[in-house]
């Protein structure tokens, strides 16, 4: 988080088996990449890629001043040419208004994970043509740009995105807005409570020293009548914000940390007030003033951690296009979303995310609706079926007519579904907040039981005792004592990768009972392993396997994954197939084409190649005995028959089985929920030893799972990263978004690990739980402290000076005890 | 020990001023990001977040850069 933190990245050294650039493990093989003169180990071409450009500029220098590892680079990132967003952004710029020398413009710039992250894109981008200033704010994740007309933003953005960096154009929201005035007005209480408290603190420090050494009475009055007017106004400007909430609360009859902070605070001023006036008693204007300064920091820190997830998540969410490709009497044009009015004929190409519900009336593609649905083999569209706004064309085109306008949209209806389950999400009541109600009513009656002594025996003395009692207990302890440690455990778990959006997630996640997992995209990667082959041929199952790889280097079907030659090992010729084996050698000859939604075919001279589903093989060899299992099975064929059946799965993430045996170990029951219907769901549940599974869920049906769940009193941890998962995310008691997930979930969910590594998920479960634990100390701690001080101070034994030096050393020990939360690991 | 009561006044009439220029400061954006500001000036070619380059250093930032 800041500059004095010991830097926990290795600056040169090439033994850690974690990519040097990203920080993820290696793969057997890994890349190297000469980085400040020594070779340095990437886990992929996309971190080699970026790094050799980042030394390649002269910005080696990157390596040693970050103190986090970069992201990721995305490989969807690395290939736009950003030449559609040139027009959104000329658009932008005529409406702003600047002179004709300098145009500005913001871009938002995802990933940037460190202070030498921001340094590098200004370096970068800074020595682009055109670009007169470069500066990044990293708290929003903003890039701002004063460029010359003659800028190239598409290059521009271009340059950012090769260094690994996700950016798009900065949209400012009414949410950002006040998020950025949130953190203003936070700041400027900091201050003035801080300028406050060295200022009265001087003034006191000579009361103190007179109350010891002898003072001469004038000079005290002096000091008390030029404390007063500061102390005032610090409470005025700083600490009214406890005194709102505290009001808010007590009106709705909840009893909050901040009404014995505003008592204590109210109190003590006033009696220090009526003190000064009347020239008795004692006043206590230093601890009014060091007390609101301490808590407003503690506030401060934990809001900071907070500004920044919230700024790039809502940011995010806007993934959907803003414009269709319509078609009309002349031509094709590109139309706003919001002007497209039902039966509008529209074109959808590969790669395009459909803008609204359409029917196709032309064409045939195929569909990813993996982060609709889960299904992770993608649904193939022919002409009459209904394709949905938010999913994404895989491959083909097609035209379409519009069914559903904004607003009516299948998308819309999750959507609702979310704002639903967030509506009705159980709250776990909070611990501190229990625990104050209790307190606070336990103060009051003893402060008032003093008061009510003491009056009796000694009425002169009655309310500076009773004052004493609520100075000394100290809700200063208390009140940070929650505060302190979870905003340390959500800037460790930052460090690790992982955003936990409000801090309350982390203390519920420590009660959770229930792990409920997503399939597609969380335990699996969307990949497939091929784990059966039945030849029906002379061939042996690996020269069959070894032809099915060939034939699918030309495909981009998630499917052909299962067929990958492993890296290293010969390539050798098909003797078996001899005219294959040329048509594959030479460039200039046939090559086999995927067909959508079916599989792959190469046509030669004498004979044709088929590898595909049933559907697709029966089509070349007549109806087929097909193998019956709970496989995924594909035909390969050519026109003598069919040589080989393979049977498919969904691969699990190498680290799947470790986090659900975690989980179990645990003693937390693990569910697997999931929208695949096929019978993959309970293969990949059986293999990772998972016993409840729930297959083929709709997204509706998934809210109702976990709800019907917690209404038999789970506490329930639910992890996804699709579209579909979004609505339950939110409604779980926690909900957390793997890395890659769509950005609704991101946005639904309390917490987003942005790695890749699934295994974060025990890291984050073991913080959470450590967390617990130190608030519970903290509370003991606090708790004990009260009971030790206030029968003193009831019993008039404490002078003000001790009550206040009590109050701060209690909260020291509190912050230093959070702090052992960054320390352990 | 009278000068006190001179003294004290004109301590808060400095405090005042305080004031208003950190809240002048915050209210202008000067802090609006703690995180890269704050590294500036650890920065080898921090003599670019300068404004004025002529006299400060022989080397511009564009020489450096070849230098590299």
């Amino acid at each position: 988080m800041n500059a004095t933190e010991t830097n926990p990245i290795p600056v040169s050294s090439a033994t850690d088996a974690v990519c040097f650039h990203c920080g993820e493990d290696l793969p057997s093989k890994p890349w190297t990449s000469q980085i400040n003169g020594e070779a340095q180990l990437m886990c992929c071409p996309g971190c080699k890629a970026v790094a050799d450009l980042i030394c390649a500029s002269g910005m080696g220098d990157f390596y040693r001043k970050r103190t986090h590892f970069a992201e990721t680079p995305q490989a969807a990132n690395l290939d736009d040419d950003f030449s559609s967003y040139e027009l959104s952004i000329a658009k932008r710029r005529n409406t702003q208004e600047s002179d004709d020398a300098t145009e500005q413009t913001d871009l938002l710039i995802l990933g940037m994970t460190c202070p030498a992250c921001s340094w590098l894109v200004e370096r970068r981008v800074g020595h682009q043509e055109g670009v007169l200033a470069a500066k990044v704010n990293l708290n929003e994740s903003r890039l701002n740009l004063q460029l010359s007309a003659d800028a190239n933003i598409p290059k521009i953005m271009r340059s950012i995105a090769d260094l690994g960096y996700q950016v798009q154009p900065f949209q400012v929201s009414a949410r950002t807005k006040a998020l950025a005035e949130e953190h203003r007005i936070l700041l400027k209480r900091v201050a003035v409570a801080g300028l406050g408290m060295m200022q009265v603190g001087m003034f006191a420090i000579a009361l103190h020293a007179g109350n010891i050494y002898g003072m001469e009475s004038q000079y005290e009055h002096l000091m008390r009548w030029v404390s007063l007017p500061v102390a005032l106004f610090v409470t005025y400007y700083s600490a009214a914000g406890f005194f709102k909430s505290a009001w808010q609360h007590v009106k709705h009859g909840a009893l909050i940390m901040d009404l014995p902070i505003a008592l204590a605070l109210g109190l003590a001023l006033s009696a220090s007030v009526f003190a000064t006036l009347t020239g008795g008693g004692e006043v206590y204007f230093d601890s009014v003033v060091m007390f609101t300064f301490f808590l407003l920091v503690a506030r401060f820190t934990e809001q900071r951690g907070r500004f920044k997830n919230s700024l790039t998540l809502q940011t995010l969410q806007d993934a959907m296009p803003h414009t269709a490709t319509v078609i009309g009497h002349d031509g094709i044009t590109k139309v706003a979303i919001s002007e497209i009015p039902l039966g509008t004929s529209i074109r959808l190409f590969k790669g395009d995310r459909v803008p609204l519900d359409a029917q196709t009336t032309s064409g045939i593609c195929d569909v990813d609706e993996s982060a609709f649905t889960g299904e992770s083999i993608t649904r193939s569209v022919e002409v009459g079926d209904t394709v949905y706004a938010g999913t994404v064309i895989a491959h083909g085109t097609c035209d379409a007519l519009v069914t559903a306008l904004p607003g009516s949209t299948r998308l819309d209806a999750l959507e609702r579904a979310i704002l639903y389950a967030e509506t009705t999400k159980p709250r776990i009541a909070l611990m501190a907040d229990r625990i104050a109600g209790v307190f606070v009513a336990v103060i009051l009656t003893i402060a008032a039981a003093t008061a009510v002594y003491w009056y009796q025996n000694e009425p002169a003395e009655a309310l500076w005792i009773a004052l004493a009692v609520l100075v000394v207990s100290c809700p200063c302890a208390l009140g940070l004592a929650t505060p302190a440690a979870l905003s340390n455990a959500a800037q460790t778990l930052r460090r690790r990768g992982i955003i936990a959006r409000g801090e309350s997630a982390i203390e519920t996640l420590a009660k959770i009972d229930t792990v409920i997992f997503d399939k597609t995209g969380t335990l699996t990667d969307g990949a497939f392993d091929c784990v059966e082959i039945q030849s029906s041929s002379r061939d042996s199952g690996q020269d069959l396997y070894y032809l099915a790889c060939r034939l699918q280097e030309y495909s981009n079907h998630p499917i052909t994954s299962a067929f990958q030659w492993p890296p290293g090992r010969p390539y050798r010729p098909l003797v078996e197939h001899p005219e294959l084996e040329q048509a594959l050698k030479h460039t200039h000859s046939e090559r086999p084409v995927s067909v959508s939604g079916r599989g792959i075919l190469i046509k030669l001279t004498n004979s044709e190649y088929r590898l595909g589903n049933r559907g697709f093989i029966e089509e070349l060899c007549g109806t087929q005995p097909w193998p019956e299992s709970q496989l995924h099975w594909l035909g390969l064929a050519n026109d003598s028959g069919v040589l080989a059946f393979f049977g498919v799965r969904d691969r699990a993430r190498i680290d799947a089985s470790v986090v659900v045996d975690f989980f179990k170990s645990q003693g937390m029951h693990v569910h697997l929920l999931t929208g695949d219907s096929s019978p993959q769901a309970t293969l990949l549940a059986h293999s990772l030893r998972i016993e409840h599974v729930c297959s083929g869920a709709t997204p509706e049906g998934k809210l109702a799972y976990v709800e019907k769940l917690q209404a038999r009193g789970a506490k329930t941890l639910m992890i996804g990263d699709g579209i579909n998962d979004a609505a339950v995310l939110a409604q779980a008691d926690v909900g957390i978004a793997v890395a890659h997930a769509s950005d609704m979930a991101k946005a639904e969910a309390d917490m987003v690990i942005l790695s890749n590594q699934l295994n974060a998920l025990c890291k984050t479960y073991s913080l959470a739980t450590r967390t617990k634990r130190i608030i519970i100390e903290n509370l003991g701690w606090a708790l004990c402290y009260n009971a030790v001080a206030i029968p003193f101070a009831a019993a008039g034994h404490v002078p003000p000076w001790l009550a206040a030096l009590g109050m701060s050393f209690s909260s020291i020990v509190v912050v230093l005890n959070s702090l052992r939360i960054n320390k352990i690991t | 020990m009278e000068t006190l009561y001179f003294l004290i006044p004109i301590a808060l009439i400095f405090c005042v001023i305080t004031f208003k220029l950190v809240l002048w400061a915050i209210n202008s954006g000067q802090y609006d990001d703690l995180n890269r500001d704050a590294q500036i000036p650890f920065e080898d070619d921090f003599r670019e977040h300068i404004p004025f380059e002529d006299g400060f250093d022989e080397q511009t930032p564009q020489d450096k850069e070849t230098t590299l």
